[in-house]
């Protein structure tokens, strides 16, 4: 994987709770050519969208005490920042395996753009990579 | 209009519907009248053995012999047989005909046919002895199912119960059915019995009511109709069938299917960890790109960690433990548990704070669950304490007090505290707040062992002020 030239100008938020994952992902974005800031709850993700202006944002749907799909719309529904920066939902769970984490149902969300793509954790780089860049696009 | 002409003796003697024979003091026939010859033959000189019993004997104790002795009326039954082959039942009077000076000259016997009385009569038994033995068989069954059988009127009154009923939840007639189950005050809403005296119809729903033996008893009640003879529903049985076992078992089945969703998930938790840490050592390897390969290498080695912390919490989540009862030392005991906690605690600027009553300072209980117990305690004030940050001095205090003829033990402290999301699911299997690094087991197993020690646990919590945990003992913790 080689940096790009023309990626830099785009930044990308990484919402995760887990400091691995949040290292894990900045790096993979990091040598993909991204620049990347990253928050480990949706409140402080609000803050970076507001202060950062992120072109993308990777958001973990299960955090303490609240369920994702609440985060999710959280970050959707707080007025004052940009309600449609591309969201890619990386999840520990299948995403069948809870009503509130079906993409289904996140779908029907019709008020918010949805979610740009999903993965399940773990995933293959590459694939995440090219789903950034197709959000991105 | 012509007069009735006289009846005279001798067509009173034919007409009447009964079989008569005079006898003479030799069992001869001396007359018989037109039915009994039509039915037996005209005796023509025989003996009344040989014409109405088909025999050369004469009976044993023969009545007509019995009223020439002595001149009294006998009555017997006597079975025999017609000229035309019919089996029949002959009810049989015997009498005296006496001469001028009262001597008997010979007897009368008069015969009637109550082979159809003695068919219905002895059907009658039957069906008498039949309708016991159903109801025998009723009760035995009614006694006998293995299910709570109770039958009420309509103001909820039980008025029978079968014996299973009786000995499990008492025998007490005349008791309202909301009294005895709910320990209620008025019926509950709703009731299959008040559905079933509505609309005649059985109903069934799930419920959960209290033996004698203080034990909570899942049933799934089904009522029936009992209609009198107008069809009007006068009763309503109702049947409880003791399901505690199958619903125990469909609990354990969804937790254990929660354990391993939970499972399945920490360890996809893991390989992104190790997946992760893997692709940073690799990746940064080939940029030389230090920090990143030695973040990606303590990567690995914490998740190999996560891997070790997990399997011993679902082991000691499915552990099923006996105590084993010894006299602990509080003030010892809470020692140890600090000097595991102690590193933690000095990193997170939190100071440990022991504090025993001497009337609370020995435990019967297992020293390793109780410890194994307090140390998860401990290390989530510690955790609390250090997530509340260093703007106060935070101090974590487990304390001992007698309470209520046992031991109250109180882990507190000033940290974080929970806000109501978190309080309501803090006893709830594989909730964690602490994401990927919690299994969501801790308290789960903390409140097991209390339990198998046969005390409670329960706690207060505000945000911003901290958490108390309080586990109370009981004087017997066997």
């Amino acid at each position: 994987m080689s940096e790009r030239e023309g990626k830099m100008t785009k930044k990308i938020l990484v919402v995760d709770d887990e400091k691995d994952v949040v290292d894990y992902l900045t790096t993979v974005l990091k040598y993909g050519g991204y620049e990347v800031i990253s928050a480990s709850n949706v409140d402080e993700a609000i803050e970076q969208v507001k202060a950062e202006s992120p072109d993308l944002i990777t958001l973990d749907i299960i955090m303490p005490g609240k369920t994702g799909i609440k985060g999710f719309e959280k970050l959707r529904r707080t007025s004052g920042i940009r309600n449609d920066i591309p969201v890619i939902v990386v999840t520990g769970y299948q995403q069948t395996e809870h009503h509130q984490m079906n993409p289904e149902f996140l779908m029907e969300v019709k008020t918010v753009p949805p979610p740009a793509a999903f993965f399940e954790k773990p995933f293959e780089e590459k694939e995440f990579l090219a789903a950034v860049e197709r959000a991105l696009a | 209009m012509e007069g009735i002409p006289d009846i005279g003796f001798e067509d009173l003697f034919n007409a009447v519907p009964c079989y008569i024979a005079v006898l003479d003091r030799d069992l001869s026939l001396i007359r018989t009248n037109h039915i009994a010859d039509e039915h037996f033959g005209p005796p023509g000189g025989r003996k009344c053995f040989e014409v109405f019993k088909k025999s050369s004997e004469p009976c044993e104790d023969c009545a007509a012999l019995s009223t020439f002795e002595d001149g009294l009326i006998r009555q017997h039954e006597s079975e025999t047989i017609t000229v035309d082959g019919r089996n029949i039942v002959l009810l049989v009077r015997t009498r005296p005909i006496r001469a001028a000076s009262g001597r008997i000259v010979a007897v009368m016997e008069v015969s009637t046919d109550v082979t159809e009385l003695k068919r219905l009569q002895e059907e009658l038994e039957r069906r008498r002895r039949r309708r016991r033995r159903d109801y025998d068989h009723t009760r035995q069954l009614f006694d006998e199912v293995p299910c709570y059988v109770s039958v009420m009127d309509e103001s909820y009154t039980i008025l029978e119960t079968n014996r299973l009923f009786k000995e499990s939840l008492g025998d007490v007639p005349g008791a309202k059915c909301y009294e005895l189950f709910k320990s209620r005050t008025a019926p509950c809403v709703p009731c299959p019995v008040a559905e079933t005296f509505t609309d005649g119809l059985p109903h069934s729903h799930e419920s959960r009511i209290r033996a004698l033996s203080g034990r909570e008893v899942d049933v799934v009640v089904r009522s029936a109709p009992m209609r009198d003879s107008d069809g009007r529903v006068a009763r309503v049985m109702e049947m409880s069938v003791d399901v505690t076992e199958v619903k125990n078992l469909q609990r354990e089945l969804a937790r254990l299917g929660k354990m391993s969703a939970h499972a399945a998930h920490n360890i996809k938790g893991i390989l992104t960890g190790l997946k992760g840490g893997i692709f940073m050592v690799n990746e940064g390897r080939k940029r030389n790109d230090t920090p990143v390969v030695e973040r990606g290498w303590e990567m690995v080695q914490h998740n190999v960690e996560r891997i070790a912390t997990q399997s011993l919490d679902i082991l000691s989540f499915a552990k099923k433990r006996v105590p084993e009862h010894k006299q602990i030392d509080l003030d010892q005991l809470f020692g140890v548990v600090f000097d595991g906690a102690r590193s933690a605690a000095e990193q997170g600027g939190v100071q440990l704070v022991s504090s025993v009553d001497p009337d609370a300072r020995v435990l019967e209980a297992d020293p390793r669950y109780v410890s194994q117990a307090l140390t998860v305690l401990v290390d989530n004030a510690i955790e609390a304490c250090v997530e509340a940050g260093d703007a106060a001095p935070r101090t974590v205090t487990l304390a001992s007090k007698p309470a209520d003829g046992g031991i109250r033990i109180d882990v507190s402290d000033n940290g974080a505290g929970m806000d109501e999301d978190v309080r309501e699911h803090v006893f709830e299997d594989f909730y964690s707040t602490k994401g990927s690094m919690g299994t969501g087991l801790g308290l789960v197993v903390v409140q097991k062992i209390i339990g198998e020690h046969g005390g409670t646990i329960d706690f207060t919590s505000t945000p911003g002020r901290g958490t108390t945990f309080t586990i109370r003992f009981p004087e017997k913790t066997r």
